[in-house]
């Protein structure tokens, strides 16, 4: 798919009556304009119903100078009454030198931020941060050899040390890393993931009988269409067969490996890597061992169970003033931002 | 379960929003009032989506108001047909036409064969 030429307007007239329109989809990240030719050049009269059906962001662009006199206020983001952050992991080469960087503010605006390691070339420098913008920039430090001596640790700590790197991010040490080892030059790499709206994630807990086993699925994308899929754990009946996973539209079976005698060996830890090791059931569900289980026991077969819970995230907003968000075309853009999944888009215009 | 005693009000601001309102719910035959107070003297930025619950259609009727104030109100009723398991959108409403003699605007739900069941939402539009 992709995103319409322009958003379609649905305009409302005084004691009338209308059907409720079927929505604009917006899959693909872009700026989608409202016509100035369809709201009569009155882009101030257009309210927006926006559902969330992933994880996705829409702001209203600032205008144009002329007409829009506040255009200077900016754009505008729409209430965020569930977002997530932006984060990304730098992972230079080596072990024990991985930095997983979070935005401190939720929501799409994370997306701007970047980060970078430098190696400055030269001997006996220290480590110092520095923030240009939304770049945040650590200057690594080095011996008198000009080898690069800063571990992890030290960036983390210098970077949440700083007055604005630590008030935009958190730095910690990204999961299986030490932070011990030296880290090395990166170049400058965004935060990704930030999403203004997001919709709830639907998610099943499979608890076969036994210890440790017991795994929280949950579905990649929010919204109520996680709700279609299923999880089932299958027992082969035969000796010596591998572990693996078959999807068939949202059904996802994972068929368990047995040992010569015929007897499950698949523990939930097996169960988790092999999901997220098959692209297709990669992109529908993430696994992880249920509260205090360390996922080492063996599974069971388990009949197919529904994730429940997922549910779309929808916003009502607008109408918009005018003289900040009017282009000098008389359109009103609208920027998406799409993470994963898709928004409903219905622009009403409102009678004057 | 009985109807509310009036519609809510949910008031957009330019520039603003928030997340979309559950609705109240109506599962009885019967008129809900909005009340004058929730209006702020605003009853023509008024909007109702009605969405029918999926049990059976509808018919939405927003009462004519009293002259005075309604100098309109000759104009009648404003019936709306809502089919089972779709939504309308109703408005915004003219206030010189259904307003009551105290402010409220009346608004009666009568199923097809049965209690209605939908779900309200009422927004008041801000000034254009």
């Amino acid at each position: 798919m992709a995103n319409p030429t322009k958003l379609t307007v649905r305009a409302l007239v005084p004691n009338g009556a209308r059907a409720w329109p079927t929505p604009d989809v917006i899959d693909t990240t872009g700026t989608v304009s409202v016509l100035a030719t369809d709201t009569g050049y009155h882009p101030d009269r257009v309210a927006l119903v926006l559902t969330a059906r992933g994880a996705v962001s829409a702001r209203v662009a600032p205008g144009d100078l002329p007409p829009s006199v506040r255009s200077g206020l900016g754009g505008l983001t729409v209430p965020q009454p569930s977002a997530r952050a932006a984060s990304v992991t730098i992972n230079p080469a080596g072990a024990n030198n991985d930095v997983l960087y979070t935005a401190n503010a939720v929501g799409s605006l994370g997306n701007d931020i970047s980060i970078c390691y430098i190696d400055p070339g030269a001997a006996s420098r220290a480590l110092t941060v520095d923030v240009r913008g939304k770049a945040i920039r650590v200057s690594l430090a080095t011996d008198a050899s000009k080898a690069i001596t800063s571990t992890a640790a030290q960036v983390i700590a210098a970077v949440n040390a700083h007055w604005m790197a630590g008030f935009l991010v958190t730095a910690a040490n990204a999961p299986g890393s030490t932070g011990a080892a030296a880290v090395t030059a990166v170049s400058e790499t965004h935060l990704a993931g930030g999403a203004d709206m997001d919709g709830a994630h639907a998610a099943v807990t499979i608890a076969p009988a036994g210890d440790n086993n017991d795994v929280d699925w949950t579905a990649v994308v929010g919204g109520a269409a996680g709700n279609d899929i299923t999880i089932e754990y299958e027992n082969p009946g035969a000796a010596s067969q591998a572990l693996t996973v078959t999807v068939v539209d949202k059904a996802i079976t994972i068929s368990l490996a047995t040992d010569g005698a015929s007897a499950i060996t698949s523990t939930a830890n097996d169960v988790i890597a092999k999901v997220a090791e098959t692209a297709a059931a990669k992109a529908l569900v993430t696994g992880a061992p249920h509260g205090t289980d360390t996922g080492a026991g063996v599974v069971t077969a388990m009949a197919p169970a529904a994730l429940t819970g997922g549910a779309d995230l929808t916003i009502v907003c607008g109408p918009f003033e005018g003289a900040r968000f009017a282009q000098d075309n008389g359109n009103l853009d609208i920027n998406f931002e799409i993470i994963n999944g898709k928004m409903d888009v219905i622009a009403f215009m409102l009678p004057g | 379960m009985a109807n509310p005693a009036k519609l809510t009000i949910n008031t957009l601001t330019a520039n603003g929003g928030f997340l979309r309102p559950a609705g109240d719910a109506i599962d009885t035959n019967g008129t809900v009032p909005i009340a004058a107070a929730d209006l702020g003297g605003a009853a023509s930025r008024l909007l109702l989506e009605v969405t029918e619950d999926n049990v059976r259609a509808l018919t939405v009727t927003i009462s004519r108001g009293d002259n005075p104030p309604a100098v309109r109100s000759g104009i009648g009723d404003i019936n709306v047909a809502v089919a089972k398991n779709t939504a309308r959108v109703i408005g915004p409403l003219d206030a010189s036409q259904i307003m009551k003699n105290d402010g409220t605007i009346n608004v009666t739900f009568t199923g097809t064969g049965g209690a209605a069941a939908c779900h309200v939402r009422a927004y008041l539009l801000p000034k254009a």
